[in-house]
């Protein structure tokens, strides 16, 4: 009875253990006691480290399934893993830097809402599922930010300023959720069809109510994901709300906005396919934008938290490309979707150190300027080190992680350079063809710059006067600690256990580099059965 | 009336939402439009059902699941904007909740904070 019974919620195995947590977790919603705190924190931690095993170890004894609302394969496997693998970082950056709250158990409670709708949106193929699954991940979200923001708001940014930023990023949200309905209405209405493969496999798909769908869901997808020129709402609320939110939106809310690509992938192969040039165009249009505005903004900004949401809207332009890629005729379905799901992981991978040691500096000093970091180099030598491989990886640095995706994109060229002029289909395909070599060399030597202009800061010189900087805070000379343009106030004094999760990192970056590596040169696979590029190199 | 004069005037009511969006500031001017696009969308859905699928059941679930939903987000919003739980009560006067605001702090460089 019970293998039956479990039988019937296969694939929703995760689901159950973060709602078992999350109901227990329900009865002391309402307490502010720290031992009660504790409890709801480490019962969503082994949730969801339990939902992250039993995910794999039941895919691989039970297979994939398949129904009318759910489709579980491999790529949900994985996507569900990456979404389990960030939840369990987020929950440590809400520890870390939200214990204290009083509402720290309706976070949690909330947290375990949204990652639950994650999981049924990536498995859902289902118009309604997909629909509903994304409003309510939406709304979590939304929930999440400003419980979080409430009562933490920073002397420097008024109130009324990080509010007006919440709520227009999430009328925007709401607005490309709309445009979502309104393309599933002229998709579903039109062809009675309830999936995308559906209405790919049936005679409607070249219908102008099916196009015209289609066009409205794509441009919800991009309107979701804050892509170019729609970016100004992430930007500005970014640099406002709390910083465990940032992570939220980066590691949660943004690669949502990338899965709806992966949701329309096979309505984005279909026409893609066909060489359609002006689909090609307009999202290379749109990729190329994010990548020049992200990495140009990036540049120019002093503040850390902005170059970072900077680069990662370069990033989720960048993990486009693999779709005008496959335009072109250089990639594969395979590849285009292991590109994006190795963009999202190495943000992923790069971010949560980065950023746990960031967030730290930015509460010793009152503010996230790039002055945190500067001579951070000359005091913390080896979290610096473990910091600048991380950041050379989000680089492309070779040897490292960040390598294998920038790689990828180039090396239909580099097996065969001729290919750039000897495009067929005219002078039109021959433009798109060099234009996306441009955009990625571009997107490579942009974010290498901003890394290296980075590395450089933390390992910059800190002009030691009497009376201003960490020098003076530390002798307690008068008007020591005051705001300053450049350099840390404070001596940063990390936690140990930030070193073990930085190196953590590093060690995977590095590790999954060398692997890709060795694959690439065709010597020998470190993982046995698991193909680290797994492109069409 | 036949179902293509229905689909001109949703999309008409459609394009009526977007201006309203692009071109009004306020809060309350947004959350309207947002109304004229929900309601775009359930002309189109419910002109199919009845003209092509005979009342179909599964796009009026498709109605409800959606409606509950994004009211609830939209309810989220306006719950948020209007809550007393924040030190800022109504954020409604002279605010520019446009998406797209063509200006250097918006698209690159530094963020100046006081602008909005």
């Amino acid at each position: 009875m019970i293998r039956n019974l479990l039988g019937r919620v296969y694939p929703f195995y995760p689901v159950l253990f973060i709602l078992g947590s999350g109901i227990i977790t329900l009865f002391f919603g309402l307490s502010s006691r720290k031992s009660f705190k504790l409890l709801a924190l480490v019962l969503s931690v082994f949730s969801l480290a339990g939902g992250l095993f039993i995910n794999i170890f039941s895919f691989n004894l039970t297979g994939e399934f398949n129904n009318l609302l759910f489709n579980f394969g491999t790529l949900q496997v994985l996507l569900t893993s990456i979404v389990l693998f960030f939840a369990i970082n987020i929950l440590f950056f809400l520890a870390l830097f939200n214990f204290s709250k009083e509402n720290f158990i309706k976070i949690i409670i909330i947290f375990d809402i949204c990652i639950t709708s994650f999981i049924f949106f990536i498995v859902s193929i289902n118009f309604i599922i997909i629909f509903v699954s994304l409003v309510f991940l939406a709304a979590g979200v939304l929930q999440l930010v400003t419980l979080l923001s409430r009562g933490n708001i920073s002397k420097s940014i008024p109130e009324y300023s990080v509010k007006h930023n919440i709520i227009r990023f999430f009328l925007l949200s709401a607005f490309s959720l709309l445009l979502m309905f309104l393309g599933f209405s002229l998709v579903y209405g039109a062809t009675d069809l309830k999936s995308f493969s559906a209405v790919m496999e049936s005679d409607f798909k070249n219908t102008s109510f099916v196009k015209t769908g289609f066009f409205l869901i794509l441009c919800s997808a991009v309107t979701f994901g804050g892509f170019v020129p729609l970016h100004s709402p992430y930007m500005k609320m970014q640099r406002r709300i709390e910083g465990t939110g940032t992570i939220i939106i980066w590691l949660l809310y943004l690669p949502a906005g990338l899965f709806i690509f992966l949701k329309l992938k096979d309505v984005l192969f279909n026409f893609l396919g066909g060489h359609n040039n002006y689909i090609i165009a307009v999202l290379l249009a749109v990729s190329a934008a994010s990548i020049l505005a992200g990495n140009l903004g990036a540049i120019r900004t002093t503040s850390i938290r902005r170059i970072f949401s900077f680069l990662m809207l370069g990033i989720m332009g960048l993990s486009i490309t693999g779709f005008v890629q496959y335009g072109l005729g250089f990639f594969d379905e395979r590849s285009v979707i292991i590109h994006m799901v190795s963009n999202v992981i190495l943000a992923g991978a790069a971010y949560i150190p980065l950023m746990s040691v960031f967030y730290h500096l930015e509460n010793i000093n009152g503010t996230d300027q790039i002055g945190n970091i500067k001579g951070f180099g000359r005091q913390n030598i080896y979290l610096a080190i473990n910091m600048c491989i991380i950041m050379l990886s989000l680089g492309g640095l070779p040897g490292t992680y960040g390598f294998l995706g920038r790689i990828s994109l180039l090396s239909p060229y580099m097996k065969n350079p001729g290919s750039i002029f000897a495009q067929a289909g005219g002078t039109f395909s021959k433009v798109l063809n060099i234009s996306v070599i441009a955009v990625i060399f571009i997107a490579w030597a942009f974010i290498a710059v901003n890394m290296i202009r980075l590395i450089l800061i933390i390992y910059g010189r800190v002009e030691k006067k009497p009376g201003t900087g960490q020098a003076g805070f530390q002798e307690g000379l008068q008007g020591a600690g005051r705001a300053l343009p450049e350099g840390p106030q404070k001596k940063a004094i990390l936690p140990v256990f930030i070193y073990i999760y930085v190196t953590f990192f590093t060690l995977l970056i590095i590790l999954a580099g060398i692997a890709g590596i060795l694959e690439l040169f065709g010597l020998r696979q470190l993982l046995p059965g698991i193909s680290i590029i797994g492109l069409n190199l | 009336m036949n179902l293509q004069i229905i689909i001109l005037s949703s999309f008409a009511i459609f394009l009526l939402g977007i201006f309203g969006l692009s071109f009004y500031r306020s809060f309350l001017s947004a959350i309207i439009a947002f109304q004229f696009i929900i309601f775009s969308a359930t002309i189109i859905f419910f002109s199919f059902s009845l003209f092509l699928y005979n009342s179909s059941v599964w796009d009026k679930t498709f109605i409800f699941f959606a409606f509950a939903s994004i009211y609830i987000l939209q309810f989220l919003i306006v719950f948020y904007n209007y809550s007393t739980q924040t030190g800022v009560y109504e954020l409604d006067v002279k605010k520019d909740f446009r998406f797209f605001i063509f200006s250097k702090s918006d698209w690159w460089g530094e963020d100046r904070i006081g602008d909005d």
